[in-house]
């Protein structure tokens, strides 16, 4: 199987790809935070890709079915690097216009127990001690058994249809503890301003 | 399958977001300094709150042994063990020392990081057990004793052999006979696991520290200045360059680099000039190399010369005891205090190659010792003197240089102390103490150092266990501030090490140095090595919740 591929995106906002002239599995959008990156190797019926975190940040792939991916499940397979140094407790992987035909293999090098589960349009990774480095779904690096790609059902599709993929991690308890605190922070000051706003009016 | 450099978008994403925490640490640093708690007092006594929180015993991702005490959310994973074998069927050198990462490159679709190790080690029995590598230096077989002199001959010898003679009536001591044991060994670190090791350079001696170069290379130090060229072997005290594809090494000496008991290297980047530390007690200089080559540099230019430098103070910025120029330049890094501060120039030295001399009387109670040629020279012309230097590491335009031995002892001498570590501005010349420890809580004699890709500094202990009970990593906080992130737990059974298929001495370790420490570039890993029993470790976890 060749390469059909190569690209490295930075995610600001939404970027169209529709005039890619490749025939495989097509990249038509990525969404994430500033600074998140995101390289493409989907081939003929294969979706791949390496996605760098460098905010913690949900991130949606969307994806354009050519003729070459008909006749029957895609494969899936990611590396997900978790650049911004705060762990991860959990990875929800969300499907919208398709589903996941078989969950396959995550494989956490500094996490030996890390694992995967779930049904139709959702699944979700966990990590026994929250995940700092990152992790591999699937057979990203073609290891081989016990590494296992992931299947996503498109039965309902056809050429030249869309399906989306968003990707959520969800902070350890710590980090989450942090985020609600300076959210709730963020929005007493907001309530002050607002406050002194109207004493001012 | 092809090698690949690493992905230039992804190098510079990394390299661009280092460059954004860097800038902000440094600025921030130097901002704060002057807010270090101890400050007032000259000398931090206690260890600082970690941001990461109190360290406990974790167990090794690899052995599944409790080897190292880290904060909850870190975990690690153990390889090259002394006597673990490597790819090249050679069996895994002791006396694991200084490391960098020198390389990260893409191998089709997997990131792989090579480091190279040093290797401290003396004479070995035969030339088997010697590091060999593609390239060696010192192949001979060594059998004799070797004599320094004080200079024009008039005065002291000392004769080295077995043991260390001064005495000027006993007899010669036994001949020293054996290999030039010390080099280097290559790693592989891929896609988050350990993958293979190599031996990549050979047949030198006492490779304490070194540092990594912009091109891609490490320069291994020779810690001595054993003239082994009358007893069978060759001159030693030199700096040799180790590539990451270990058949590139260069086992032949940069001469001009300088001969003495080399500890660290550290390459500016801007100019190519390459900062040495010097680890000899009290008579050591701070040293930097200006290469003829133009830039850019790659492996291999050093060879081609340059002029060495010895660092001297022009002025006094600061000081908290009053001394004269000449009283800083002679004994005045020896005991600073936090905050103390100087402006440097910079000496020729005329002979980078200059043999060894016996000195007499030296300060710290230093009554005879065998300095350095070129440390010779460079005191003689009015140079700053060191304690013991020891790491020095490159970031955002300042060397991070560590004095292991800065501070009194219970005698009050000067240079046996606990350590401290300069900044060197490179912009204005400006040598600052950040850190002077007052106790071995607050840092037990740090020597390796670096810094991480978001700013943050690292120290590794060579104390002994100290006050601790252990040797351990310390972080510094922006304010300059020791804390401690990570203790040696190595106490290991029989039973422990032969259920992990290794093959070194059972006992403990928990007063063994920490040395080599280093981050890959994306900060997610640091990789760092226990010199004894000899193994190295990848470290991982969420180090957004501090400033390492």
């Amino acid at each position: 199987m060749k390469l059909r591929k190569l690209f490295c995106i930075a995610g600001v906002a939404l970027a169209a790809f529709a005039s890619s002239p490749a025939s495989a599995v097509v990249v038509t959008g990525f969404s994430s935070a500033a600074g998140n990156t995101y390289m493409d190797f989907s081939d003929d019926g294969l979706v791949s890709f390496d996605l760098d975190l460098n905010r913690p940040s949900g991130t949606t792939f969307n994806f354009r079915i050519e003729s070459e991916d008909m006749g029957g499940p895609l494969l899936f397979n990611a590396v997900v690097n978790n650049l911004f140094g705060s762990g991860i407790s959990r990875f929800v992987l969300t499907l919208s216009n398709a589903t996941f035909d078989f969950i396959g293999s995550v494989n956490a090098p500094f996490d030996a127990g890390a694992g995967a589960s779930g049904s139709g349009s959702s699944a979700t990774i966990s990590f026994p001690t929250p995940d700092a480095f990152g992790f591999e779904i699937g057979d990203p690096l073609a290891v081989g058994l016990p590494e296992q790609n992931w299947r996503i059902n498109i039965s309902n599709l056809e050429e030249g249809d869309s399906f989306s993929l968003r990707l959520q991690q969800v902070p350890e308890p710590g980090s989450l503890a942090l985020l609600l605190g300076a959210l709730a922070a963020a929005g007493f000051a907001h309530r002050r301003t607002a406050n002194r706003h109207r004493h001012m009016v | 399958m092809p090698l690949h450099r690493f992905s230039p978008a992804r190098r510079t994403l990394l390299k661009h977001s280092g460059a954004i925490a860097a800038t902000s640490f440094i600025g921030t640093m130097g901002a704060l300094y002057s807010r270090n708690a101890f400050a007032a007092t000259g000398k931090q006594l206690t260890p600082a709150a970690s941001p990461y929180g109190a360290v406990a015993p974790v167990n090794d991702l690899t052995t599944g042994l409790p080897l190292l005490q880290l904060p909850a959310g870190f975990s690690y994973k153990s390889y090259g063990w002394t006597g673990d074998m490597m790819a090249d069927g050679r069996s895994t050198p002791s006396n694991h020392d200084g490391m960098a990462v020198v390389e990260t490159r893409r191998v089709g679709r997997s990131i792989e990081h090579v480091l190279v190790r040093n290797h401290e080690r003396a004479l070995t029995s035969t030339l088997d057990t010697a590091v060999q590598a593609d390239q060696n230096y010192d192949q001979g077989l060594i059998n004799g004793i070797i004599t320094v002199f004080s200079p024009g001959g008039v005065g002291p010898r000392v004769r080295f052999g077995a043991t260390t003679v001064a005495s000027q009536t006993a007899p010669d001591p036994a001949p020293l006979v054996g290999y030039a044991g010390g080099g280097t060994s290559n790693m592989v670190f891929r896609d988050g696991n350990w993958h293979s090791s190599t031996s990549s350079i050979g047949g030198t001696l006492g490779n304490c520290a070194g540092g990594p170069t912009p091109w891609g290379s490490w320069l291994t130090c020779e810690e001595t200045i054993a003239d082994l060229s009358g007893i069978g072997g060759e001159k030693h005290g030199y700096v040799f360059e180790t590539d990451s594809n270990r058949a590139d090494s260069i086992a032949t000496p940069i001469v001009e680099m300088g001969r003495f008991s080399h500890e660290a290297v550290a390459v500016d980047p801007l100019t190519g000039y390459v900062y040495e530390t010097e680890d000899n007690r009290n008579l050591s200089a701070l040293y930097r190399f200006v290469p003829n080559a133009p830039l850019p540099l790659s492996n291999g230019s050093l060879q081609t010369g340059g002029t060495l430098q010895a660092a001297r103070i022009k002025t006094i910025i600061n000081k908290a005891s009053a001394a004269t120029q000449d009283q800083a330049n002679d004994v005045g890094l020896l005991n600073p205090d936090i905050g103390d501060e100087y402006e440097l120039e910079w000496v020729d030295i005329n002979d980078p190659d200059a043999s060894p001399v016996v000195v007499q009387a030296q300060p710290g109670g230093v009554s005879i010792g065998v300095m350095s040629g070129p440390t010779y020279e460079a005191l003689s012309k009015g140079c700053a003197r060191m304690a013991r230097g020891e790491g020095i590491w490159h970031a955002a335009g300042k060397m991070f240089i560590v004095d292991t031995a800065s501070g009194l002892d219970g005698s009050s001498r000067p240079g046996r102390g606990e350590g401290a570590v300069w900044v060197l501005t490179l912009a204005t010349m400006h040598l600052k103490a950040i850190f002077v420890s007052g106790h071995s809580s607050a840092g037990n004699n740090p020597d390796n150092v670096t810094v991480s890709p978001r700013g943050g500094v690292i120290l590794c202990e060579d104390g002994g266990t100290g006050s601790a009970g252990a040797a351990r990593l310390l972080g510094l906080n922006p304010a300059g501030e020791s804390y401690v992130f990570c203790r040696n737990n190595m106490n290991l059974t029989a039973a422990q090490i032969s259920g992990a298929g290794k093959t070194v001495a059972a006992g403990s370790y928990f007063g063994s140095e920490f040395a080599g420490a280093c981050f890959e570039p994306s900060g997610r890993v640091l990789f760092v090595n226990i010199q004894t029993p000899g193994l190295s470790f990848a470290i991982n976890g969420p180090w957004a919740k501090g400033n390492l």
